[in-house]
């Protein structure tokens, strides 16, 4: 032999050794197993011991035990003869007369231990539990049994758990369903009992609600497979498969098989009642949260609201809101207030009831809305845009700027500008009276220069005539011989020529006294304040004539004076334009006419108007304007005397009172002479 | 006394003195053309259009005729006149020098654009007038120089 083949065996040997020596061991503990040569092995099962044992309709075993045999038995490559048996003691007697190899699930108690061979794995482990009546509640677990009828399965786990314990009063049952009964009876006061085998039993029979389980298992029951107590093959090799099996998920699906699925906690009846009240605690929560959410939204919105109205409400502008109103064919035909500031009622001395809602015709009791045009472009256009305006039944002046929020909607925001507007009247009727007084100022200048030069160029001119004439009889009376010489020298020529040029100067001079009086009396004038007061001018006018009685004789004057109003104004400047006025009517009267004067005066809008008529000689439209004007005389007609100036005292009078002064005429046909002055005092 | 070659010097002057100083003026400066006055404007122009006489005289074509004009005369004033003689075919030809009290420079542009010829201040310098009438060309035939000129 060479080392090689020895080698060979060697390893062979110690290959095949664990296998030869189990092979042997096996052998050894077998006396002679039947169902090694049938491969058919004899069970004894119980006839009714739900849900481990059961009849099925055709009087073959079934349940959760057999099933898990059935299960191995295949995987093992056997085939499973039954023998069924009433109880628990015919069962294990069946075992150890050998009439039996095994019985698969039998509770494992200590003298089972013992006698039988065991399987290490359980087919179940369920607890052994106490069950009492649902009504019951003086019952809270096992201690509480003592004294009291107990129900057990005869020989059952929990008989022998018990049997020997002192002051139980156990009452034997020979099957499940006397003992339910018994309970249910008020026969028994407990039944001690597998838990999920009488679960099973209480669901099927719908007796859920009127038994319950009451404290700790009484004990935990495990149920294995029993076997000979000399087989140990069987033992071995189905306590390996049993192993796999509980672990499998087949165990699992099995044993719910037959133990059912425990009631689901979740029912429809519940799951729709959980969802209902999710859905109201949601509800809830939403509701709360919103409400606070809303609230505080709302809070913090009342008081931008509040803000802003006060805002709006304190605001001297007057603000209100609009809305188009349109008639059937959509064209827009009037505006509503929606919304109006506290400033708005006040000026109008307007309720919000006789506002809010109300179309403007109405409010403002117009025939058309106000401003209609405007605000319906506005409206239409959304083009803001702005206005003044003068509101006549409060006598104030307004600015209105209006826009549109969104369309056919717009908001007016009126300024009351009555007293810039008054302001802005007063400046400028300052500067048009500054105006008018630095152009009287510079017309006085001018016409003082142009017409205060003529004399004096006259008293120039013939001053240095003079003083020519007189170097020229100087000359003569130096030179001259005789008186006679002399005499015939200077002649008539030079006396003629001396005295009209005193003439010239005397005139002349008095003319530039005239000038200068007539600029004093002006200067006077524009001095004066006038001292306003309410004038009754039938009275003076009466006045007047008075004083002119005896001019007004002399040129037998007509004069018709009409029922006249009153004016407020300054008495005797007054007076003084009235008699400045009469005395030019006479001073222009037309040479074979009598002169016919007609006073009259009427109140027109914000005037009072006079009126002095005259049929003199009247004006040419050339000079009409020129009249007003200091120092001019119609005519050079020295028959007529004068200063130049009454007119120009009577405008400047009037124009003292704010008033106006204007003359109507035409040559030939006599004059009207018209004084306005304000009917309000200023 | 007057021939058709002379000038007829015609002055409208509402102050007597100013006229009179003019008149001697206008001797002292050597002229001795004839003079009428008309103391306002509408008699000027009733001596053109309403055939009025003055100094005895009437309006006469074919004599050549010098106007001195006042600017402020009442009734109708120098400005009036002068526009109605240069917007007058047959009297533009005339020519007229204004005279005045002052020389506002807007008065003597409103008479420069309404056709006047020259424009004096009143009263009348010798030096300006002859001034005046050599621009117009009219110098020779008014103006004759003083025989005893420069003897006094």
């Amino acid at each position: 032999m060479n080392l090689k083949k020895i080698l060979f065996i060697i390893i062979f040997i110690f290959c095949y050794y664990p296998i030869f020596a189990a092979e042997k061991n096996i052998d050894d503990t077998n006396i002679i197993p039947s169902y090694k040569k049938t491969k058919e092995l004899r069970a004894v099962v119980l006839a009714d011991f739900p849900p481990l044992y059961i009849l099925d309709q055709n009087r073959k075993p079934a349940g959760l035990a057999i099933d898990i045999l059935e299960y191995i038995a295949k995987n093992l490559g056997y085939k499973i003869k039954y023998k069924v048996v009433e109880n628990w003691d015919e069962m294990l007697k069946s075992l150890e007369a050998n009439e039996a190899d095994l019985a698969p699930g039998v509770g494992i108690t200590a003298d089972r231990l013992a006698n039988f061979k065991v399987s290490e794995t359980f087919v179940e482990v369920v607890p052994v539990s106490c069950f009492v009546r649902a009504s019951n509640y003086d019952i809270h677990g096992i201690p509480d049994l003592v004294n009291r009828r107990t129900g057990v399965i005869e020989n059952g786990g929990a008989y022998n758990e018990m049997k020997n314990w002192e002051n139980y009063n156990l009452i034997t049952f020979k099957n499940i369903d006397s003992a339910l009964f018994a309970l249910l009876a008020g026969q028994i006061d407990a039944f001690v009992f597998p838990e999920p085998v009488l679960l099973k039993k209480i669901r099927e029979v719908k007796l859920e609600n009127r038994i319950k389980i009451v404290g700790k298992p009484l004990m935990e029951l495990k149920r294995g497979y029993v076997f000979n107590k000399n087989d140990d093959y069987l033992h071995k090799i189905f306590d390996e498969e049993l192993k796999k099996v509980v672990n499998s998920e087949f165990y699992h699906n099995i044993y719910l098989k037959w133990y059912g699925e425990p009631p689901e906690f979740w029912n429809v009846k519940k799951v729709v009642i959980t969802c209902v009240i999710i859905i109201i605690v949601i509800v809830i929560v939403l509701f709360v949260w919103k409400y606070k959410t809303t609230r505080k939204l709302y809070l913090a919105l009342k008081n931008t609201e509040k803000q802003y109205y006060e805002l709006v409400n304190n605001m001297t502008e007057i603000v209100a809101q609009h809305k188009l109103v349109f008639d059937n064919n959509g064209a827009a035909i009037d505006y509503e207030i929606i919304d109006a500031n506290l400033a708005f009622y006040k000026t109008l001395n307007l309720t919000p009831e006789n506002v809010i809602g109300r179309r403007a015709t109405e409010v403002y009791k117009t025939a058309e809305p106000p401003f209609f045009d405007i605000y319906k472009e506005v409206a239409l256009t959304g083009k803001a845009t702005n206005f003044e305006i003068y509101y006549e039944p409060i006598e104030k002046y307004f600015l209105i700027s209006t826009f549109s929020p969104k369309k056919n909607y717009f908001v007016t925001v009126t300024t009351d500008i009555t007293l810039a507007k008054k302001n802005e009247k007063l400046l400028n009727d300052l500067v048009e009276q500054l105006q008018n007084k630095t152009e009287e100022m510079e017309n006085i200048l001018y016409i003082s220069s142009h017409d205060l030069r003529s004399p004096l160029l006259n008293i120039q001119g013939f001053t240095d005539r003079i003083s020519k004439k007189i170097n020229e009889i100087f000359a003569v009376l130096d030179s001259a011989e005789t008186l006679d010489d002399l005499k015939n020298k200077i002649t008539d020529e030079h006396k003629k020529q001396i005295n009209s040029s005193f003439n010239f100067i005397q005139i002349s001079a008095k003319k530039m006294d005239v000038l200068i009086s007539g600029l004093l009396k002006l200067s006077r004038l524009g001095r004066l304040i006038p001292q306003m007061n309410n004038i009754d001018m039938n009275a003076l006018l009466e006045e007047i004539i008075k004083n002119l009685a005896i001019k007004i004789q002399e040129y037998n004057v007509k004069i018709k004076i009409e029922d006249l109003p009153n004016c407020i104004g300054d008495r005797n400047l007054l007076n003084q334009v009235f008699t400045n006025l009469i005395d030019n009517a006479i001073k222009y009267r037309k040479m074979d006419t009598q002169l016919v004067l007609n006073i009259s005066g009427k109140i027109e809008n914000e005037y009072i108007v006079y009126c002095v008529k005259d049929n003199g000689i009247g004006i040419s439209k050339n000079n009409i304007e020129k009249i007003w004007k200091l120092f001019y005389r119609i005519t050079d007609n020295n028959d007529i005397d004068g200063e130049g100036i009454g007119l120009t005292i009577v405008k400047n009078i009037i124009q003292k009172h704010s008033g106006k002064v204007w003359v109507k005429s035409e040559y030939g046909n006599g004059s009207e002479f018209y004084i306005a002055l304000p009917k309000l005092k200023k | 006394m007057t021939n058709a070659n002379e000038i007829i010097i015609l002055m409208a002057e509402d102050d007597e003195g100013h006229a009179e100083l003019i008149k001697m003026n206008l001797y002292d400066s050597g002229i001795r053309n004839q003079i009428i006055r008309f103391s306002n404007g509408s008699e000027l122009l009733d001596f053109f259009y309403n055939n009025r006489a003055a100094d005895g005289q009437n309006f006469d074509k074919s004599f050549s005729y010098l106007i001195l004009l006042d600017i402020n005369m009442p009734e109708i004033d120098g400005i009036e006149v002068l526009k109605k003689l240069k917007s007058d075919a047959n009297l533009k030809k005339i020519p007229i020098i204004m005279l005045t009290t002052t020389d506002d420079h807007f008065e003597i542009k409103r008479c420069y654009e309404l056709g006047c010829n020259c424009y004096v201040t009143k009263p009348v310098e010798f030096q300006k007038l002859t001034e005046t009438l050599q621009r117009l060309g009219l110098f020779i035939l008014v103006v004759k120089i003083p025989e005893n000129n420069g003897n006094h």
